[in-house]
């Protein structure tokens, strides 16, 4: 193709040699035509799910963990056998953190990659976007760890592995009052909706148990110096305990904190279940108190297999969001076994009638009205560089989402 | 009451300080090609990612010197390659080109060195020091100590010598300066040079006090120095200086006292619309 570029570009073509190879590139697209339609049609020898995440931008290196984890999941099935005798096959577009293309791909997925279901690497905003055409569409969507209740509320199509954001503020406010004792509490929080779903059911629940919350703020999701804030908090006498409802890269906070004094216990939530806020915050990090639903420390040997493998596929520690984005796609999986079928509708109806399923973001007893995750959630706190278990809350009043 | 006071000014006044050093390398290239260098932003993430690297193989003052230099080659290509051979066309045509540069950078650093944030430890130990009730880190003094005497220097090359007396002539008229017998091409590879330096610089000391690089770590830079450029009268260092420190101080204030109203780039920019309403040319414009 080059050469005959070039050869039209110089004009050292001859007429014989044009019409010589007008003829060749002729036989050549028909002889692709029939080669093409002679070909039968196969029947699908993998099953479809389709996948996405951000894996540019801002939110990559999360859009990363999952999608690693998802493509572990579907080789640890495969390598079990496969779902219903076939392998499992994992369509994967990256969604940037924009709506607008979580849409787009949600669409292609269903009509031109034809997914018999799909999983949600992304966060609220995608989710939530893409929810909507799956949901009209009748194909299922299972999302990892998207936090914002709207993506499953009045969607029979829409599950949610993950927990639910109301639950984690409301386990975050149940260990600030009930076991490290503070009756006083600051909180910061992350202006998404992450961050303000968090910090106000916290604040709902400290405010029950009868503790009060002195100050609370918000921050923007990109600011990396939250000194003005943390002067002000300093100031407080006689503070218990600063929640903080943030990411990982928002490290500095816990960095600034105890740098500018601040000795008071830290909690935050699944946003700070990284191993980088550990590298990243240092000793700052030391004594955080994390809400999460990955149990480093569980005995169980699927969590186990799956830290270990991951480790070795990614060479990075996985954090809940990998975790998350590996149940979404085994439960799945065990919903088309359960189905016996690929008819989106069956597979459907076996998700939300799956009921005690083992996964490694811990137990997950079935889903509620609203197809939300109902499972224990687990407190990890930062010991010599390393997260280990606090605490386990199994309180059904606690955990079981609201709907 | 008066601790918090003077632990905000600090704060602030480091903010500020950060603001400046980025801000200055944007005047001056806007002062000679009439460009909105947001590409610069790039530079400034980039000077931090030089740095870590460099960090593998050398001590922390080392690492940063080297990285001031390497950003400031990347700052001469940028000009050489993607600004000299445009500057006949519009004005979005440079201003696009510069922002799809900037975008080329952060994913190219993404790619080079991974979407998660990296941590950036130094073998200058992080000590507080508490007097009078307001707390200071080697951290914060260590961005102090670099940037107000580079801001120094900068300030007497450009004020006392010959290359900075050009380089005010070229901001001031292109076409007359040359008359005069300036070179343009040697001004404007001078101003990138030192624009892009001490981003580079800034960068490295940013991913030192805030302990991380990350590849989008220009997406707020971006914006701020924009501010503070519009906000010093475009094209003047004093203003870029003044502007700078009134943005840190201000930001600082007013989260600390009225909680968080809207996010630090919207307030830079309602700060930057009533300037403009009330002073259209900036704080210290001459009218361009």
């Amino acid at each position: 193709m080059v050469i005959f570029m070039k050869l039209l570009s110089k004009r050292a073509i001859t007429k014989v040699q044009s019409i010589l190879l007008t003829i060749i590139v002729i036989i050549g697209i028909v002889g692709v035509y029939y080669y093409s339609i002679s070909q039968p049609t196969q029947l699908p020898q993998t099953i479809k799910i389709g996948f996405f995440a951000p894996l540019t931008g801002p939110a990559s290196a999360d859009g990363y963990a999952a999608l690693n984890a998802a493509l572990l999941a579907v080789s640890h099935i495969n390598a079990k056998g496969g779902v219903l005798g076939k392998n499992l096959e994992l369509v994967y577009y990256d969604d940037a953190l924009n709506p607008d293309q979580a849409i787009a791909i949600a669409r292609k997925l269903i009509s031109d990659d034809k997914v018999v279901a799909a999983v949600s690497g992304s966060y609220s905003g995608t989710t939530l976007a893409a929810s909507i055409v799956f949901n009209s569409s009748g194909i299922p969507l299972v999302s990892s760890y998207a936090v914002h209740p709207d993506i499953t509320k009045n969607k029979p199509w829409v599950f949610r592995v993950g927990m639910l954001g109301e639950v984690e503020g409301k386990v975050a406010g149940y260990i600030a009052v009930s076991k490290l004792g503070a009756r006083r509490i600051a909180v910061l929080y992350d202006d998404i909706p992450f961050g303000q779903t968090l910090a106000s059911s916290f604040k709902a629940e400290v405010e029950s148990l009868g503790a009060n919350v002195v100050y609370y703020d918000k921050f923007s999701d990109k600011e990396r110096d939250f000194t003005a804030w943390l002067t002000q908090i300093k100031a407080i006498p006689n503070l218990d305990l600063l929640a903080i409802f943030g990411y990982y890269y928002h490290s500095a906070v816990l960095v600034q904190a105890r740098n500018l004094g601040i000795t008071v216990p830290i909690i935050g939530a699944e946003g700070f279940d990284s191993p980088k806020l550990i590298e990243l915050a240092g000793k700052a990090a030391e004594g955080v108190y994390i809400v999460t639903d990955l149990d480093r420390d569980s005995k169980s040997p699927i969590v186990q297999k799956f830290l270990a493998d991951y480790k070795n596929r990614t060479g990075i520690e996985a954090d809940m969001v990998a975790a998350s984005a590996y149940d979404a796609v085994t439960i799945l999986a065990k919903a088309i076994e359960n189905a016996g079928s690929i008819d989106p509708q069956a597979i459907k109806n076996a998700l939300s009638k799956i009921q005690n399923f083992e996964g490694v973001t811990g137990l997950i007893q079935g889903f509620t009205a609203q197809r939300n995750a109902i499972k224990n959630i687990v407190v990890q706190v930062v010991q010599n560089g390393k997260f280990h278990f606090y605490a386990e809350v199994t309180d059904p009043k606690i955990i079981t989402p609201p709907y | 009451m008066g601790a918090v006071i003077l632990q905000l000014l600090l704060e602030g006044l480091i903010l500020g300080f950060i603001y400046v050093a980025l801000s200055i390398g944007l005047t001056l290239i806007y002062g000679v090609l009439r460009i909105l260098h947001i590409a610069h932003a790039g530079i400034y993430a980039l000077g931090a990612f030089f740095a870590l690297t460099f960090h593998y193989f050398f001590n922390i003052w080392i690492s940063i010197i080297l990285a001031a230099l390497l950003a400031a080659l990347i700052g001469i290509l940028i000009e050489r390659f993607a600004y000299l051979p445009i500057l006949d066309k519009p004005p979005y045509v440079p201003l696009v080109i510069s922002i799809a540069l900037y975008i080329l950078i952060s994913e190219l650093s993404a790619n080079i060195w991974g979407q998660y944030p990296k941590g950036f430890y130094t073998e200058i130990p992080s000590i507080r020091y508490d007097l009078f009730g307001i707390s200071v880190t080697t951290y914060q003094l260590l961005v102090l100590a670099i940037i107000a005497p580079l801001i120094l220097i900068l300030w007497l090359i450009i004020n006392k010598t010959k290359i900075g007396l050009a380089s005010r002539a070229l901001t001031q008229d292109i076409e007359v300066a040359q008359i005069m017998g300036i070179s343009p091409k040697k001004v404007i590879d001078f101003n990138f040079f030192i624009g892009s330096a001490l981003a580079g610089v800034c960068g490295a000391l940013v991913g030192i006090y805030y302990a991380q690089v990350y590849p989008y770590m220009g997406d707020i830079a971006a914006y701020k120095a924009l501010v503070v450029l519009v906000l010093g009268g475009l094209g003047s260092v004093i203003g870029a200086l003044v502007g700078g420190l009134i943005l840190g101080i201000s930001e600082t204030f007013l989260i600390a006292y009225f909680g968080y109203l809207l996010p630090r780039e919207a307030f830079a920019f309602i700060i930057m619309i009533l300037l403009l309403l009330f002073r259209p040319k900036g704080l210290f414009g001459r009218g361009m």
